[in-house]
């Protein structure tokens, strides 16, 4: 009896011992499984891409820190805005870029990088690149994205391509001056005398008015390509717009165009090219004017915004598409019928000689909002 | 009579001018290129005023100055440029006594020469 009571009690404690063990080895287990998943979380919290794992349906299992500060958006925003795909890409075209890649990763399992734009929570456009793959979890295919933000990247591609075309544009136009002076000088001269037959005046005179306007386009090509600060003096900012609206407000009023002002009162005093920065604002009216064909408003207002002197021409005309959007500070570049595509190519130029930065925010047949931003201290 | 030089690189520019202040009442002396250009400078010509292009080749429009500096010469000057980009020169413009008023960009409208000219000599 005691013996057979003997025996049980080391059969169980042989069990216990077992369970004993059982539970320190699933402990120990646990304990890994914590710590790889705490690793996990590091990696996904630490790494620079927008990472997410996410099912068919658009829902998202990981939607790292990274991404949402990519997007504004938190996870839970993301899982629970309706069609979060169409408010996250907004263009039609890189909807359907994204759906073809979600097809040809289920049939394929692999899909090449693809480059899209989103608009952020706090509508900023911004261009990113993004790598997908399959992966399998709990028997279902789910979606690995990791998505990197190359804005800066294209922004800094396109300024070195605009550079590059302004010095090849430098060139050219240098070499287009000695020859344009000659024709509108000897038609000059040949004006000057006594010339019987009125067509052959008629034409010495066209020659060296459309010289002029060859010379203007010339010149608005080389203050693009090399843009340089002319004499710096310090203005009042109010003043100087005011004196170019004074310019051209007369003729504003007549195109059913109302002019708003909003200036700030006091601001520092700045160190700028008063003429090239005239040119810039004359450019941005005419260029809001332009897109009111019917009239409109035009706000125009100045302000403070850390170490920059901030200036926003916005207007109720017809905005632009984000095709065009990405296009207009390249020379030549036009919607329009009679347009030079050169205002801008120019008002770039000019802002940045200045170290300052020009900004569009447009809404396709809402308005558009140009903004420059001036550094305060004369370095810059 | 007042005697202007003329200097550019591009003889057809040279032949432009010339044949427009002639026909002004100028007598004109005329360099093709700065070599030329400091030949004359150098020789005992009288020179009431001279026009130079900034850009030639060998011998620029800032190495005719430099040379007329030295010979003493100090008749008004005009500079010509066919880019609007002189902010590399200005510099040694400006350490040469000259402001933005006394440069004329290509291509120059004959008239707008003519009165900076009359502007220089001080004549109506
Ligand atoms: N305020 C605006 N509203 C709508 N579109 C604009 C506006 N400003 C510029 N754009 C677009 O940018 C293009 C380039 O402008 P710009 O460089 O000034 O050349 P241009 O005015 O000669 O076309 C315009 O053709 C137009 O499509
Ligand atoms: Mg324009």
């Amino acid at each position: 009896m005691a013996k057979e009571l003997d025996e049980k009690i080391k059969f169980l404690q042989g069990r216990i011992n077992k369970l004993e063990g059982k539970l320190l080895e699933r402990k120990q287990t646990e304990g890994a499984l914590r710590e790889s998943e705490s690793r996990l979380y590091t990696v996904l919290e630490t790494i620079q891409e927008g990472i997410t794992l996410s099912d068919e349906t658009g829902h998202f299992y990981i939607y790292n820190s990274a991404m949402e500060k990519l997007t504004g958006y938190s996870r839970e925003e993301a899982n629970t805005c309706p069609d979060f795909i169409k408010v996250l890409y907004p263009d039609p075209q890189d909807q359907q870029r994204a759906l073809q890649g979600i097809k040809e990763l289920l049939e394929r399992g692999t899909c090449r990088e693809v480059e899209m734009r989103i608009l952020t929570k706090d509508g900023q456009l911004k261009c990113i690149l993004i790598w997908s793959s399959l992966a399998l979890y709990k028997g279902r295919k789910i979606f690995l994205s990791a998505y990197r933000d190359i804005t800066e990247h294209k922004e800094m591609e396109k300024r070195e391509r605009l550079a590059q075309l302004g010095e090849l544009v430098a060139d050219m136009a240098h070499e287009v001056n000695n020859p344009l002076m000659i024709i509108s000088g000897n038609a000059q001269i040949s004006l000057m005398e006594e010339i019987q037959n009125e067509n052959v005046k008629e034409n010495l005179k066209i020659i060296f008015d459309e010289c002029r306007k060859a010379k203007d386009i010339i010149q608005r090509l080389l203050k693009f390509s090399r843009p340089s600060r002319g004499e710096l003096r310090e203005i009042d900012i109010n003043k100087s717009i005011e004196a170019v609206v004074g310019i051209v407000g007369h003729q504003f009023e007549l195109s059913s165009i109302e002019i708003i002002r909003d200036y700030t009162k006091d601001l520092p005093i700045i160190s700028v090219d008063e003429q090239q920065l005239a040119e810039v604002f004359m450019n941005l009216l005419n260029n809001s004017k332009e897109a009111m064909p019917k009239g409109g408003v035009i706000t125009i207002s100045t302000s403070l915004a850390g170490n920059f002197l901030k200036i926003d021409f916005k207007d109720t005309g017809c905005g632009m598409e984000n095709e065009v959007m990405g296009r207009i500070f390249e020379p030549f570049f036009t919607t329009k019928e009679k347009g030079t595509g050169l205002g801008l190519s120019v008002c770039c130029g000019i802002i940045r000689a200045h170290n300052g930065e020009l900004k569009f925010k447009s809404e396709l047949h809402k308005g558009t909002i140009a903004t420059i931003l001036l550094p305060l201290r004369k370095d810059g | 009579m007042y005697k202007i030089l003329v200097v550019d690189d591009e003889p057809q520019i040279v032949r432009v001018m010339q044949g427009f202040l002639i026909k002004m009442g100028f007598e004109v002396a005329e360099a093709t290129g700065g070599e030329e250009a400091i030949e004359l400078l150098r020789s005992d010509i009288k020179i009431d005023l001279m026009i130079v292009d900034l850009k030639m080749p060998k011998i620029s429009g800032i190495e005719v100055l430099s040379e007329m500096n030295k010979l003493n010469r100090k008749q008004p000057t005009i500079i010509l440029t066919g880019s609007i980009d002189t902010s590399k020169y200005l510099k040694e413009l400006k350490d040469f006594g000259y402001t933005i008023k006394d440069i004329l960009y290509k291509p120059v409208d004959l008239f707008a020469l003519l009165d900076l000219v009359k502007n220089k000599l001080q004549i109506a």
